[in-house]
């Protein structure tokens, strides 16, 4: 199982705080996110993703506290018992 | 038992409300956050505080900048702080610097901080300023929008740096106005001194996890970082 | 960031002819010289002819900043001024801490060197590379208080920092002062003189950049880790910031090495009156001050119940004021440090000359006519202290004689024996009866009487790094080498001496390394300092100052008469010649050829 965990403007988007996600092997984290927009049935990858297929910089994607950046980006492979944080950072101060 | 710090000190042991007497704290950014934290830290017992921002007091601070008040308007921000807090508290010693953390940052000064809190509202500068930190030093990262924030604990030897955490926040260009609500300003930055003192007393939260705030329906959330 | 550590540049400005150029120095100088006082006194040395009058046009002035001014090293606040002195006719240097040297070098700007004579008054404006000679007409004449606040206001930027003279400077007094944010004096040797000799008022200079350094991250680890050495030694952690540098007198009195009544005695019974202790008790000392980039923060600010404010005094102002004249009178101290400030004046040799009158006086041998309508000068008056202070910056009526310092002063009226200086200058605040290593250091500095180019009380009496049996002579000739040659690293790196009491040789050479990869060994490190100690006794050589000089006066022969070494009297004599050998020079005090080419500074 892996772990999607909505935060700030991705939950009250979505309405949800995350999503529990059974994959019977690994999947690329691409991959993982449409699945993840299918069974929520919430369109939340265009703030993700631009038209180009290149992240957003605006948004954060963890897997297990490390930023996807340091990974292999939307091609990072994900497995089960990976946890997933989305979330905008705040910018002000 | 009548002095300042009389109610805490029976909270926190004497061994603790020593080490928060002699940390040495820099305040990066008295906006928002650093007002809010600065004057925690005063009323607290930090005696030694160094402030440090390149901004004068203008109206919209007023809404959310605590130490500020109309008679502040047109001053600059580090002296109007500096000014308040000693008429609160006159027990501690602040030093205030008028500087801009990407061009003329006072490391002299910042070398001889304990601790470190990034109240800016901006990446550029948060990213000059950690490379300003030695190894040991604690960095409290806060940062807030809309009516939410998030903080963690940074210390170079230990944890990932503010660089690893937001690789992709570099090319982000300062946003002039960041649309941001009073309460989250206060609540985050309460948090974030809470994690300045427990980084004093070495019982810190959020060293390898990130804290959440949300005001929206009142949850906080720690994501581990590592 | 255009301002790389590694980029030492050079700012030219001769007064003569208004020309003001900028150079860049030769990175293999830096390694052989680091900058400060050893870089300039290496310019010195190749600029200017050693026999020259000091107070000649032909003498050139310069401000210099350390390698590590004004980066975050802890105490990298410090800057030199180097010249030929007045006071000795040795090279001097004479070392500053406050802000002004940071502010220059973050101005972009390691050295200044100021040539010729400028035919009115002038003041130079620097502002990063904008750099401009004002006309100073308007601030000759006035003290050194209200010369920088003019020069900020003028300037028109808060914090811009400012070096100037006071009338002292301007009335060529042989122990003036250069005074920079208001209370931090490049003290000794008369450069103030030589600068006011030249009309030159006083440099104000606000920089912009900070300076980078090749790894960034590892020099900040170096630097914070050397923070916390700093912060968590007992001297410089907590006695120092405490007491600042009046923690020393009730330690000294009782070694029985506090100078009193003209080095008659070497203890004062009023100690507890005047000590650090006492500032602090009566309520003088409303808080510590730090100069640039100071974890320690030695400086005292002070009010004082007759209303004046001021820094200080520290420990060797005080001395000279109090003990040295008889004096028990701590506001009355004070209040002459804050006066020297403002008027430009070294406190040490103000002091000690006053001290040298009042013996005269008492002795008869200074007839009371002379002092015109002035107060009688007896010991323990502190009246005539705060007035023939003022006299001797002004060079008015008696102070005129005063002006020349003692050695020349009691010399004109035949007693030069009275004189308690070495190569002209007067000793500081240790009885050298009592420490013979310190006593070496005395004789031997290439400033004259000094305590710090080699600060021997640090073994001998405080145990740091270790301690020494203040009377054993024992290897003691080899520690005055190393302590003068660490010292001149300390000083040519530009940061404080204060922050030997925690850091040592290894620590400098990390923080030399870690900001400019150089690679230096500790000993390659120590290399350099002796390479300026060398460099600098061959300009005194050649300028006719023989090794003779290196002494104390008869009275040192003499044992103290009281105290808790009572008794003692000064071997410097018996450690000379091993000091000589060990330095590598000849028998007689002269470096031979081979040991200056050697050390590269033929």
């Amino acid at each position: 199982m892996v772990k999607i965990n909505f935060f700030t403007l991705f939950r009250l988007e979505l309405g949800i705080k995350n999503i529990d996600i059974d994959i019977d092997k690994k999947i690329k984290l691409r991959d993982l996110l449409y699945l993840a927009e299918d069974i929520s049935k919430k369109k939340f990858i265009h703030k993700l993703i631009d038209e180009k297929d290149g992240l957003l910089d605006s948004a954060i994607i963890l897997i297990n506290g490390k930023n996807v950046h340091h990974l292999q980006g939307l091609d990072t492979i994900i497995k089960n018992g990976d946890e997933i944080a989305l979330f905008p950072p705040g910018g002000g101060g | 038992m009548n002095d300042i710090y009389s109610r805490n000190a029976l909270f926190f042991s004497k061994e603790e409300m020593r080490s928060i007497k002699n940390a040495k704290i820099a305040v990066v950014g008295v906006g928002g956050l650093g007002c809010v934290v600065s004057e925690i830290l005063a009323r607290m017992g930090v005696v030694s505080l160094l402030l440090m921002d390149n901004g004068i007091v203008d109206m919209p601070d007023l809404g959310r900048q605590s130490l500020y008040g109309l008679e502040d308007i047109g001053k600059r921000k580090v002296d109007a702080a500096k000014d308040a807090l000693l008429k609160k508290v006159d027990t501690c010693k602040i030093e205030s610097v008028f500087c801009d953390v990407n061009k003329n940052c006072p490391v002299e000064l910042l070398s001889q901080a304990d601790g470190i809190v990034d109240c800016l509202d901006n990446y550029e500068s948060r990213f000059a300023l950690e490379e300003c930190l030695s190894d040991t030093q604690f960095l409290i990262h806060g940062g807030v929008e809309n009516d939410y924030g998030q903080i963690t604990t940074v210390i170079k030897s230990k944890t990932q740096t503010l660089k690893d955490i937001y690789p992709n926040m570099e090319s982000t260009a300062k946003e002039d106005f960041v649309a941001v609500s009073t309460p989250v300003v206060f609540v985050t930055a309460s948090l974030m001194a809470q994690e300045v003192i427990g980084n004093i007393i070495k019982k810190p939260n959020l060293v390898n996890e990130m804290l959440i705030v949300e005001l929206s329906d009142f949850s906080f959330s720690k994501i581990k970082l590592n | 960031m255009a301002n790389e550590l590694l980029d030492v540049k050079a700012l030219r400005v001769n007064l003569t002819t208004g020309e003001i150029k900028q150079e860049s120095v030769d990175l293999e100088l830096v390694k052989k010289y680091l900058g400060g006082r050893g870089l300039a006194s290496k310019i010195l040395k190749d600029e200017i002819d050693p026999k020259i009058d000091p107070l000649s046009e032909a003498n050139k002035l310069i401000f210099a900043n350390g390698l590590l001014t004004g980066t975050a090293v802890p105490t990298a606040g410090r800057y030199m001024v180097v010249t030929k002195g007045p006071l000795t006719g040795t090279i001097a240097s004479s070392n500053s801490g406050g802000f002004f040297g940071a502010e220059l070098r973050k101005a972009g700007w390691s050295l200044v060197i100021i040539e010729g004579k400028a035919n009115k008054p002038v003041y130079i404006s620097i502002k990063d590379s904008d750099v401009k000679i004002n006309d100073a007409s308007h601030l000759w004449g006035k003290t050194t208080d209200i010369t920088t606040d003019t020069l900020v206001e003028e300037f028109g930027e808060k914090n811009a920092k400012v070096a100037c003279i006071g009338p002292a400077g301007e009335k060529l007094v042989k122990f003036a002062a250069i005074i920079n944010d208001k209370a931090r004096a490049a003290g000794r040797t008369g450069v103030g003189a030589v600068m006011g000799s030249k009309n030159l008022k006083a440099i104000v200079v606000k920089g912009s950049e900070r300076i980078d350094v090749v790894d960034k991250a590892a020099f900040m680890n170096a630097v914070k880790s050397k923070v916390d050495i700093i912060r968590k030694n007992p001297v410089t952690g907590e006695g120092l910031p405490k007491l600042g540098t009046k923690v020393l007198d009730n330690i000294i009195n009782q070694s029985g090495l506090y100078p009193t009544k003209n080095f008659q005695f070497g203890t004062f019974e009023y100690t507890e009156e005047v000590s650090g202790e006492a500032l602090v008790n009566k309520g003088y000392l409303v808080d510590n001050k730090a100069c640039y980039a100071c974890p320690i923060g030695c400086g005292r600010d002070v009010v004082l119940p007759n209303g004046r404010k001021g820094e200080g005094p520290e420990y060797e102002s005080a001395w000279a004021f109090g003990a040295d004249c008889g004096v028990k009178d701590l506001i009355a101290i004070s209040d002459a440090n804050f006066m020297c400030n403002e008027l430009g004046l070294d406190t040490i040799s103000a002091g000690t000359t006053i001290a040298c009158a009042m013996e005269m006086y008492e002795k008869g041998y200074l007839p009371k006519e002379d002092l015109k309508d002035g107060p009688e000068l007896t010991f323990g008056s502190s009246e005539s202290l705060l007035y023939y202070l003022k006299k001797i910056a002004y060079r008015e009526d008696f102070g005129d004689k005063l002006a020349e310092g003692s050695y020349r002063f009691a010399d004109s009226y035949g007693h030069p024996e009275l004189s308690m200086s070495v190569k002209k200058q007067e000793i500081p605040a240790y009885d050298p009866r009592g420490v013979q290593g310190h006593s070496l250091e005395y004789a031997t500095s290439n400033r004259g009487g000094c305590h710090v180019r080699g600060y021997m009380i640090s073994p001998e009496v405080l145990g740091v790094p270790e301690k020494l049996d203040p009377q054993s002579l024992e290897g003691k000739a080899g520690w005055v080498k190393i302590f003068q040659d660490l010292t001149a690293v300390i000083d040519a790196a530009g940061l404080c001496l204060f922050s030997s009491f925690a850091l040592g040789a290894d620590d400098y050479a990390e923080l030399i390394n870690v900001g400019t990869n150089f690679g230096l060994s500790t000993d390659e490190v120590l290399k350099i300092g002796e390479r300026i100690w060398n460099l600098e006794r061959q300009f005194n050589l050649e300028a006719g100052i023989t090794p003779a000089e290196d002494r104390l006066p008869d009275r040192f022969k003499d044992p103290l008469p009281d105290g808790s070494q009572k008794g003692a009297y000064s071997h410097y004599e018996e450690m000379l010649v091993e000091y000589y050998k060990i330095r590598g020079w000849q028998e007689d005090g002269i470096i031979p050829k081979e040991k200056l080419e050697e050390l590269g500074v033929a």
